[in-house]
């Protein structure tokens, strides 16, 4: 479809190893706490919001700290090194939970570090008419290691039955491949793509942000991605939905976590091919669309034979047509000099949205019922969108003229 | 070149190291892993029917043994001569209960993604007489001892992405030949007033006799209930925070639970007096442990206690406390390399719905 640049690509490969080795431990987390470490389940669940606010917020100094040395490759290569050392760690150290509940805190530290450079990184490694494109393979990559990672988790615990010491060094090992990858492959932009020969300057944090909030089109942008997350029904309370009002075999459940997947590697590339041809506001309003209809299928009476695949495309659909787009339309906002921090404020906003709107997606469960949740975020969905439609086109056609 | 030569480093020790584990776990003989016990003598040729019906005719338990040679099966045992009368059944399970005509076992096995349970609903001789296959892997088993319902919990993974995972509890109302909806989707109410949220979770049903009702544990907000449950009209009330996996006494009046200890993972034993709702540790226990517990009488549990939490493989041996342990009351060993108890003391007065209906 496009000649990819090698930096994508590599990068891409980094993500799809990396995604392997995290997958893998991932996959087999529970089975391990729950039968080998005697952990309850309630006891793992309660730190998990915790960790992922604390990681999301790494993410933004992260963004900054890129910015400001303009050493992108090596704050990622970190990330992803940080990650690998955690699977060593349990190999050596997973025989407590204690160890392993640090050792998951010090995995996601490293995805929060990395994630910002990276995006930057990949966004500067293409013209500005192929972000869509390029974000579209790199997500491609991700979500196939996702996919990959339980398989290899379970074809090494079925040559070995129980050894889950085996799975984290194959996983140590697939990890530290990735970081390779990224080492030899993956090299920094240059100083004239980075603004760096012409302004050395050299932004903190808080002057980043308000250099960043100056920026109409992207503050209209970065609203725009936290408003949105608000309306995000998390895809774990649509599962579970989907299983208390359909009461279907909960052996349809893992198909789901594989198929939606799948729908999104495969759609990635096209939808953000795409989003370069003809806006990638339209692709990114077009996903939360298809949210949209997602929420409206799961309120009609519809039988279950007819309701299953039409949500898992949908849903698949929608991560395609989101989550690296909405990278590629922010970057195209950003001078370069403020590629890494932008990026990171924008995912940022967008992160917290999703997790406060499952919060109060839970609360109205609870207090109310499961229609009235659904539909207050449908109608506040819709409510989102149109003022989207409306603000996002000026602001980022004056962007581009600017 | 140096990459590639890095790649092939690192692809080769993850061969290395898998092939070595996969050698370490595979002989089930393995030197290290000798039972404390040796196998009984008594002959375990017999023909299955004579040996299984001799056994039934006294008092009797059922357990799942962890020795060489029969790891995983299920062995019947007279319960005034358990290591000398036994038969090795040829039944498979990771975790089972028996009464007296009904059983219920629980096999887990990975499969593709994730992985998958068994679950038999057995007869009294052993036979299987159903089988539902889920998802999940296998945590609790449970009948009731009129035969009437049967239950097993099992650990499911939610969303991967997520790692959090939950537990899902199918009850079987074996009377009546079916699966009964999810015990998820029932009415709770909590001190009178209804109680509702999307994370409940239950586990470790125990059933009372001669009735539709059962306690369970329901989990919710990072808490755990102990609750009464009736089956028939779907409903649930709770009745005392942070107790799990109870067990009802014979005399339906006690129920034996798990409540958590400080660190994370460690259980201590209670016992729950359901007249006056007052609740004592079981003193003679020290440990933590987390199995859901079987009655030996009115005063004695019988409980598994792994030898080595960290190493499982290692097997767990069943463990016999009083309740009420006075100074010199502790618990002992009571039976090596064995788990899942269940203990069977007298013949059944009423006529079991499974061996009466034909399949």
């Amino acid at each position: 479809m496009f000649r990819a640049a090698p930096n994508v690509l590599a990068l891409g490969m980094t993500s799809l190893l990396t995604d392997v080795s995290s997958e893998m431990v991932t996959s087999i987390l529970p089975m391990y706490l729950m039968l080998h470490l005697q952990l309850s389940p309630l006891g793992f669940g309660a730190i998990d919001g915790m960790q992922q606010a604390g990681a999301s917020l790494l993410r933004l100094g992260s963004g900054v700290l890129a910015d400001r040395s303009r050493r992108y490759r090596a704050i990622a290569a970190t990330g992803y090194g940080v990650s690998a050392l955690c699977k060593l760690g349990l190999l050596l150290a997973g025989t407590t939970a204690f160890g392993v509940a640090a050792l998951t805190f010090l995995d996601r530290l490293g995805k929060g570090l990395r994630s910002s450079p990276r995006d930057a990184l990949i966004s500067l490694s293409v013209p500005p008419a192929e972000l869509g494109r390029a974000f579209g393979l790199h997500r491609t990559f991700d979500t196939a290691g996702a996919l990959l990672g339980p398989l290899v988790a379970f074809g090494a615990l079925s040559l070995a039955p129980g050894a889950y010491d085996a799975v984290f060094a194959v996983s140590f090992a697939i990890a530290l491949i990735g970081v390779g990858v990224i080492v030899c492959f993956v090299s920094d932009p240059a100083p004239e793509v980075t603004g760096a020969a012409r302004a050395p300057a050299e932004p903190g944090l808080r002057s980043s942000i308000r250099q960043l909030l100056g920026r109409h089109g992207l503050r209209v942008t970065a609203a725009g991605a936290g408003a949105i997350g608000l309306i995000t029904v998390s895809d774990s309370f649509i599962y579970l939905l989907l299983q208390q009002r359909l009461q279907f075999d909960s052996s349809y459940l893992p198909l789901l976590y594989v198929a939606t997947p799948l729908v999104y590697m495969l759609l990635a590339l096209p939808l953000g091919w795409l989003s370069d041809r003809v806006g990638r506001v339209r692709v990114f309003l077009l996903g939360h669309g298809a949210l949209l209809a997602c929420y409206v299928l799961l309120l009609l009476p519809v039988s279950v034979a007819l309701t299953l695949p039409f949500v898992v495309l949908l849903l698949g659909g929608y991560y395609a047509a989101t989550d690296g787009v909405l990278m590629a339309l922010s970057s195209a906002l950003l001078p370069s000099a403020l590629r890494g921090s932008g990026i990171a404020l924008v995912s940022t906003v967008n992160l917290l949205g999703r997790l406060l709107a499952s919060v109060c997606f839970g609360f109205v469960w609870s207090r109310f019922d499961i229609r009235a949740a659904l539909v207050g975020f449908f109608v506040a969905g819709l409510l989102v969108l149109v003022w989207l439609g409306v603000a996002f086109r000026p602001a980022t056609e004056r962007a581009r003229r600017d | 070149m140096a990459f590639a030569l890095f790649a092939a480093a690192c692809t080769i020790a993850a061969v290395v190291y898998v092939s070595l584990a996969a050698r370490r776990v595979s002989p089930p003989n393995a030197p290290g892993r000798e039972p404390l016990a040796a196998p009984s003598a008594a002959p375990a040729q017999d023909t299955v029917s004579s040996r299984l019906a001799e056994l039934r005719r006294d008092a009797h338990l059922y357990y799942r043994s962890a020795r060489t040679g029969e790891v995983g099966q299920i062995v019947v045992a007279s319960l005034s001569d358990p290591e000398g009368q036994r038969w090795v059944s040829p039944l498979h399970c990771d975790r089972a209960h028996f009464s007296r005509d009904l059983g219920v076992c629980v096999q887990g096995r990975t499969s593709g993604l994730g992985g998958q349970v068994d679950v038999q609903l057995i007869d009294g001789e052993l036979r299987t007489r159903q089988r539902f296959e889920f998802d999940g892997f296998p945590s609790r088993a449970r009948v009731a001892s009129d035969g009437r319902f049967a239950s097993v919990t099992l650990f499911v993974s939610g969303d991967d992405y997520e790692a959090d995972f939950s537990t899902r509890t199918k009850i079987f109302d074996v009377a009546a030949n079916r699966l009964l909806p999810d015990i998820e989707f029932f009415d709770v109410e909590r001190d009178g007033q209804p109680f509702a949220s999307v994370d409940f979770n239950y586990w470790g049903v125990t059933f009372v006799e001669g009735s539709s009702h059962a306690y369970a544990t329901l989990g919710t907000g990072g808490k755990t209930h102990l609750v009464r449950t009736d089956i028939a009209a779907r409903q649930v009330q709770t009745l005392r925070e942070d107790a799990e996996c109870p067990s009802l006494s014979p005399s339906g009046k006690r129920l034996a639970y798990k409540q958590r200890a400080g660190a994370a993972g460690t259980w201590r034993l209670h016992v729950l007096e359901l007249d006056s709702l007052t609740s004592r540790p079981v003193s003679g226990e020290a440990r933590s442990v987390d199995d859901q517990v079987e009655w030996l009488d009115e005063q004695r549990i019988v409980y598994g206690v792994y030898r080595d939490p960290e190493r499982q493989e290692l097997g767990a041996d069943l463990w016999m406390s009083p309740i009420d342990g006075q100074a010199e009351e502790t618990a002992r060993l009571w039976l090596p390399l064995a788990s899942s108890p269940a203990i069977i003391r007298h013949r059944a007065t009423m006529p079991s719905a499974m061996s009466t209906r034909s399949q």
